[in-house]
């Protein structure tokens, strides 16, 4: 009785101190921020003039360079993890299976780094010479896509990180799938539905979920750093085509931090953390609220 | 007769698709594949195994020291990292009714999904700068003749981010292995006389020691490839490990640092360097889950 | 009759449900017991309130006293000073599933009762080991796979490991949850063969949904319905002459 009580008091020492931890990391980012806001308050997420040397530091273009950058990687990775994950789950056969699902979850598995580099000095170069040229030449006479074409940039940065945050999405999406009562399944099909008919249907049902996936794929994408920061070209400005270069909130720290000029500089950037530690904060609670809150509705209908 | 085809035909369009989703998936895949392997075997040599790097400019050098540095933070990182997801696993699994349980779960689910740059910036504020410290007052905490204040750079800073990653990680999949013990496994040990805290240990982590061990090797081979979190610790090295208080190379840190410089035989390197980490990562994923399978199965 | 435990007034609940009621029974030492009863009448909780494993689950909950007259240990085992834990070394369960530990061997299953109470000996643990195993009906054939899992067994074997396992550390009574219902007919025998044996050291209470069983095996039988004691009486008094109109009905088959 004695060890056990002891056993327990361990366990809650260690959970509570990790969750001081949490509250910790929230606390401290903001304190090592601080006097940023107190110097700049709301112009320091409002403005885009980044010079150090000035001390002069606004994050707007890099709050946008994020967004858009994610935004591309999910109008990429959404579709493709959806038909990715019903062809897993429904249409591979059984023997199957684990080999198509590790490939897919390999793309986790390969670290940001070897991304980065990858994409870098391999995948910017094509698709310059391959995409980004041709497309110009072809829609050139829109604005949106005259000016000057280095491979790096928002595009490159977005398509980089759809590759990255696909094995997210898919396992979250094959997760909600697989939770589905298989008499629903069973009661489509044995009206005639096909394939696509049942996607439609089992899409529908778990449509939550499935916005709980985006949400943490974005999550994903607006949190990571280093293969963005190799190739996103490091403009303190917003981008002004879609072959634009740009910053994001992540990769600006990992770009400046090794070189800060000033105190100010390295504060700017621990706010700039801060920022993104709250972005990256909401974004996870609500998917996995919506996440949560889908799954133990399925598993509350599995009767 | 027409309706009907034009359904089978959306159809097949349909199934066409995900097959096509699946292969577009598989490209990058290949593609990185390929490129590491081919760049990587033509840049590596015995030497860049064997020799450490050198500084900027001087020409020559290997990346064993990267190799070195990796080895050192990811073993330090799990002396704190898995201990401490053990615990919370065992926690989440064994004591459910616990009041404080859900909360738990939900900062561990949290805390899983958090950028690694933000946890490399809060440990470079809490230790390298020190603040933790200052947040009590304190230059430096001292117990007995032993003292510590702010780290700056330092490989045990390194060491505690990749810890702090590793934590969820562990935890979750702690977790899930110690759900599938089943109930009459644990009430058999139980009905022996066994206390609570022992049948834990000796019967539940024992029945599911496989899923266990796998638990650490994937958080051993995710934050392996972590360089964002050194970046902001370590700040990275060209030396052998000098001590825990000095700054420390790694494989991820030197991947990038040498990939962004404008110097085609560092760049070369940089590939060689992937090769290794990205085997490295293969074995412990692959290579070890098979070992795992046949020697700690029953 | 010696009684070894003297239950008095006890009452079970599963959270918001009461299961048992009121139950008053006295168990006499170095006998077989048997608990028959319909589906759902309260036997399988009433055997775990006597190792205390009811109060474990969540919501559960008990009241009353179960005075447990062992060896080293005389009293109320639900008085609030009492360890559940130490409580459960002076008895054994036996599952209705037979569940041996499949990561330790054979050989293990047994041994791991004697290790954590204690015994580090190595010969007097091989010792007891084997002596369990061959009062189980079990050491003839695992002889020559004591290091393989415990789940590399038959359905028959497994459970007789499992009893092994449980009269290794010498508990004073054996409970026994629906043994032989998930046994074929030979194997079945054998651990009816092997419970008459072992009430020559252990006093055995046995849950049974088979009457046949408890009228072969048992010399006392205690008949419940719907969480309530009905009746208790020497099994063959039971059988050819019940006193309650309930258990003739159950005894005769009209309702199962």
């Amino acid at each position: 009785m004695k060890g056990d009580k002891v056993f327990l008091y361990i366990l809650i020492f260690v959970s509570l101190l990790f969750i001081l931890t949490v509250f910790l990391l929230g606390l401290e980012l903001y304190l090592g921020s601080e006097n940023v806001f107190r110097t700049f308050g709301i112009n320091f997420v409002l403005t885009s003039e980044w010079d150090p040397v000035k001390g002069i530091f606004g994050i707007a273009p890099l709050i946008f360079g994020s967004f858009i950058t994610c935004l591309i990687a999910l109008i990429i990775a959404v579709p493709l993890s959806l038909f990715i994950a019903y062809f897993l789950n429904e249409l591979t056969p059984y023997q199957l299976k684990p080999y198509f699902s590790s490939l897919i979850e390999l793309l986790a598995a390969v670290p940001s780094v070897v991304y980065g580099l990858w994409a870098l000095l391999v995948l910017a170069p094509f698709l310059r010479d391959n995409v980004y040229l041709p497309l110009q030449n072809a829609l050139g006479f829109i604005p949106f896509f005259q000016g000057a074409v280095t491979g790096y940039g928002i595009l490159t940065a977005g398509i980089v990180l759809s590759i990255m945050i696909l094995p997210t999405i898919t396992s979250i999406t094959r997760e909600a799938l697989g939770l589905v009562p298989s008499h629903i399944k069973e009661a489509v099909i044995s009206l005639g539905a096909m394939q696509y008919q049942v996607a439609l249907l089992l899409f529908k049902y778990i449509k939550l979920a499935i916005i709980g996936a985006i949400i943490l794929g974005f999550a994903r994408a607006f949190g990571e750093a280093m293969a963005v920061a190799m190739i996103i070209g490091g403009k303190h400005d917003f981008p002004l085509h879609i072959f634009d270069t740009g910053y994001t909130l992540p990769s600006i720290i990992v770009n400046e931090f090794t070189e800060a000029v000033n105190p100010l500089h390295y504060d700017s950037l621990i706010a700039v953390g801060f920022v993104l530690f709250l972005i990256a904060l909401a974004n996870i609670v609500v998917a996995r609220l919506i996440i949560y809150r889908t799954t133990r509705f399925m598993k509350g209908v599995v009767a | 007769m027409k309706m009907f085809s034009l359904k089978k035909f959306y159809n097949l369009a349909f199934i066409s698709i995900c097959v096509i989703a699946f292969v577009l998936a598989m490209i990058p895949l290949a593609w990185i594949l390929i490129e590491v392997i081919i760049r990587g075997i033509s840049a590596l040599s015995i030497e860049l195994l064997i020799n450490k790097a050198n500084p900027p400019g001087i020409p020559g050098g290997g990346i064993a020291n990267y190799i070195q540095g990796t080895i050192i933070l990811v073993g330090l990182a799990s002396l704190i990292g898995f201990p401490v997801g053990l615990l919370l696993g065992i926690f989440l699994s064994e004591y459910k009714e616990h009041k404080l349980a859900p909360y738990v779960r939900f900062f561990v689910e949290v805390f899983a999904e958090f950028p690694a740059i933000v946890i490399g910036i809060f440990i470079y504020v809490i230790l390298v700068r020190g603040d933790i410290f200052r947040l009590f007052g304190l230059e430096k905490v001292c117990i007995g003749g032993f003292c510590i204040g702010a780290t700056g750079f330092a490989a045990i800073a390194g060491a505690i981010a990749l810890a702090l990653l590793m934590i969820p990680i562990v935890a979750k999949s702690v977790e899930e292995s110690l759900n599938l013990v089943p109930i009459s496994i644990k009430e058999a040990a139980l009905s022996l006389g066994m206390s609570r805290w022992k049948s834990v240990f000796i019967i539940s982590i024992s029945y599911a020691r496989s899923g266990i061990l796998l638990a650490y090797i994937l958080a051993l081979s995710r934050i392996a490839g972590e360089a964002a979190p050194l970046l902001l610790t370590v700040l990275g090295s060209f030396y052998w490990f000098t001590g825990l208080f000095d700054r420390i190379g790694a494989l991820p840190l030197a991947i990038f640092t040498y990939g962004i410089s404008p110097f085609e035989d560092l760049k070369a390197q940089a590939w060689a360097a992937s090769l290794i980490l990205i085997l490295a990562i293969l074995i412990l994923n692959i290579g070890l889950k098979i070992i795992i399978k046949r020697k700690f199965a029953w | 009759m010696d009684i070894i435990l003297s239950v008095r007034n006890l009452n079970a609940w599963y959270g918001e449900k009461q299961v048992l009621f009121d139950v008053s029974i006295d168990i006499p030492r170095y006998h077989i017991t048997a608990i028959i009863g319909p589906s759902g009448c309260g036997k399988t909780t009433f055997l775990r309130c006597l190792n205390r494993l009811h109060e474990l689950g969540q919501g559960n909950k008990v009241k009353g006293e179960v005075y447990f007259y062992g060896r080293n240990f005389k009293g109320n085992i639900y008085d609030p000073n009492v360890d559940p834990t130490e409580i459960r070394k002076h008895m054994g369960m036996v599952f209705q599933k037979p569940n041996p530990f499949p990561m330790l061997s054979v050989y293990d299953n047994v041994a791991i009762g004697l290790k954590i109470n204690g015994i580090k000996d190595k010969k007097k643990i091989n010792e007891i080991v084997m002596n369990s195993l061959k009062k189980a009906y079990l050491l003839d054939e695992v002889q020559d796979s004591l290091n393989k899992s415990g789940a590399s067994l038959s359905g028959g074997q497994q459970q007789r490991l499992c009893i092994a396992r449980a009269i290794a550390y010498n508990p004073e009574i054996l409970l026994m949850d629906e043994p032989t219902s998930a046994l074929d007919p030979i194997a079945t025998s054998k651990i009816e063969q092997l419970l008459v044996e072992l009430k020559k050291e252990f006093t055995i209470i046995i849950v049974t949904h088979n009457m046949q069983q408890a009228a072969r095996i048992s010399d006392y039988t205690a008949f419940m319905y719907l969480g309530k004691l009905i009746e208790f009486a020497p099994t063959e008094e039971l059988f050819e002459t019940p006193k309650h109109e309930l258990t003739e009905k159950y005894i005769t088959g009209k309702f199962g």
